[in-house]
């Protein structure tokens, strides 16, 4: 992807240095073996700030998204989430950098024999005890935010069922609601919609769920 | 392989008609196939002289056979309890083996998965032991086992139950490999380390491969700790090698129906089982 295919509609220049961005990517470059993927891209986003990147299939979009939260390597370049140099981290740095950083993503990505209160409940592994992670005894508060995030993406009555049981937009919006309850600082979004109903106000109402104060009406950017 | 060679495609003449190439008798892979097949021949007529295949001695040994079967009606009935508690003894060995092997291969396959550790510097030497434990049949271990703490179906356990964690540790990590990487990665996000990821993905995404795995593997265990006796591990091979010991083919057939419903009723059960799960 060229930076050319990144469109906001505020400006994604920020300041010079990107100090204290929520996200600020230097000169990030990311080839696949001999394809070229992401050349020399730039971009900052301000707390607070919502950034919209646009572009055709298969220009990098997941892959910014890979390269920002450490699960791909990248070729060149610097990616700082909130002071945390994510190109350069490891090991338990990288895990507890990865805690202020929600992704959902294209294809959901639950675990499909969990519940889709487990679900949502893994977005609270970064914080809770291994012991309690063996035995499924998670913190009463967790329980709670984890039902409250099912509540707000209305699947509060599903939250016992199996996650591969649900439909594809109900998948969806677990996902969601398991980004919800990481309570991370900067959330990415691979179509977070892409799947989720278009029955009226369906969509709407599950982005305002995870965008809750928006700088512009999301409709503006339709599916992104 | 190698150098590029022409393809054999289909001609068309000049009335419109297809041209199959011809086979050619001389050409390389022509030879190929020939020295190939002469190789194979010639190793298996080689295991056959080694392993001194001698159909003359079979004809000569089937009326013998013939006899003993005759003599092996009616089937001798008296020493049925014995006989059962004997297969009971053999399906414990093979339960027990199976139930511990599987909790310790557990986390021996974890470390094994490329997916999950990606260092060679556990995984290997895990790997190689693991090698070594499947690659030593559990009679051999039985044998060594029935030395260190003497008779009776204990040291079958023993022994089944190494020669299983290589079984089922390999088999699980083949299983673990396979899973879908997404949702793995999703966990990871949310800053879990490996042993969460373990614990809250890996684990409840591959159990029903896991369970299918020792299933299997018990059903195969039911099956091998039948020859156990017959090397003084415990089970109802005791029996059979008495039997055979004493040409007592009374006894010899009222054992094999034995051991035949016992194998048959543990590999329903099992298919049952895993059909279930899938």
């Amino acid at each position: 992807m060229n930076t050319r295919a990144l469109i906001s509609p505020i400006d994604i220049n920020g300041s010079p240095d990107g100090s204290c961005m929520a996200l600020s990517i230097r000169g990030l470059s990311k080839s696949y073996n001999s394809t070229q993927v992401l050349s020399g891209l730039s971009l900052d986003v301000a707390p607070g700030e919502l950034v919209v990147l646009l572009g055709p299939s298969g220009a990098g979009k997941s892959t910014v998204f890979r390269c920002v939260t450490g699960l791909t390597g990248i070729n060149a370049g610097t990616v700082t989430v909130d002071d945390h140099p994510m190109h350069a981290l490891k090991g338990e740095a990288l895990r507890k950098a990865r805690r202020d950083i929600g992704l959902i993503f294209q294809q959901f990505n639950l675990v499909g024999r969990l519940s889709a209160l487990a679900n949502v409940l893994a977005g609270r592994l970064g914080y809770v005890a291994s012991w309690r992670v063996a035995l499924r005894r998670f913190p009463q508060s967790d329980r709670q935010a984890a039902l409250a995030s099912l509540d707000k993406v209305g699947l509060l009555q599903q939250a016992y069922q199996r996650a591969d049981s649900l439909s594809g937009g109900q998948q969806q919006r677990v996902a969601i609601a398991r980004v919800l309850t990481q309570q991370s600082k900067l959330l990415l979004a691979d179509e977070p919609v892409s799947s989720v109903s278009i029955r009226r106000g369906t969509r709407s109402s599950c982005v305002d769920s995870f965008l809750p104060e928006l700088p512009v009406p999301w409709e503006q950017f339709g599916q992104a | 392989m190698g150098s590029q060679k022409p393809e054999r495609v289909p001609g068309l003449s000049s009335e419109g008609k297809y041209i199959e190439p011809r086979f050619q008798p001389f050409s390389s892979d022509a030879i190929r196939t020939y020295l190939v097949s002469f190789a194979l021949l010639t190793a298996f007529i080689a295991c056959v002289r080694i392993a001194e295949v001698d159909l003359l001695r079979l004809a000569e040994g089937m009326p013998r056979l013939a006899r003993w079967a005759a003599t092996a009606w009616p089937p001798y009935l008296n020493d049925l309890d014995r006989f059962l508690y004997r297969a009971l003894e053999t399906i414990s060995i093979a339960t027990v083996a199976t139930v511990v092997a599987t909790i310790v291969a557990f986390p021996l396959s974890i470390l094994i998965s490329k997916n999950i550790v990606a260092s060679n510097f556990i995984a290997t030497p895990v790997r190689a032991f693991l090698n070594a434990l499947r690659g030593i049949d559990t009679v051999v271990f039985a044998i060594l086992f029935v030395a260190a703490v003497g008779l009776g179906p204990f040291a079958g356990v023993l022994g089944m139950t190494l020669h299983a964690i290589g079984v089922i540790a390999k088999l699980n990590s083949e299983a673990i490999e396979t899973l879908p990487r997404p949702p793995l990665e999703a966990v990871e996000l949310s800053g879990a380390n490996r042993s969460k990821l373990v614990m809250f993905a890996v684990l409840p995404a591959s159990l029903p491969n896991l369970a299918s795995t020792s299933l299997y593997v018990w059903e195969a265990n039911v099956r091998t700790s039948t020859i156990l006796g017959i090397v003084g591990a415990g089970g109802i091979g005791i029996e059979i090698k008495a039997a055979i010991d004493l040409l007592d083919f009374e006894k010899l057939l009222t054992l094999t129906v034995i051991v035949l419903a016992m194998v048959t009723i543990i590999d329903q059960i099992s298919a049952y089982l895993r059909r279930r799960l899938a």
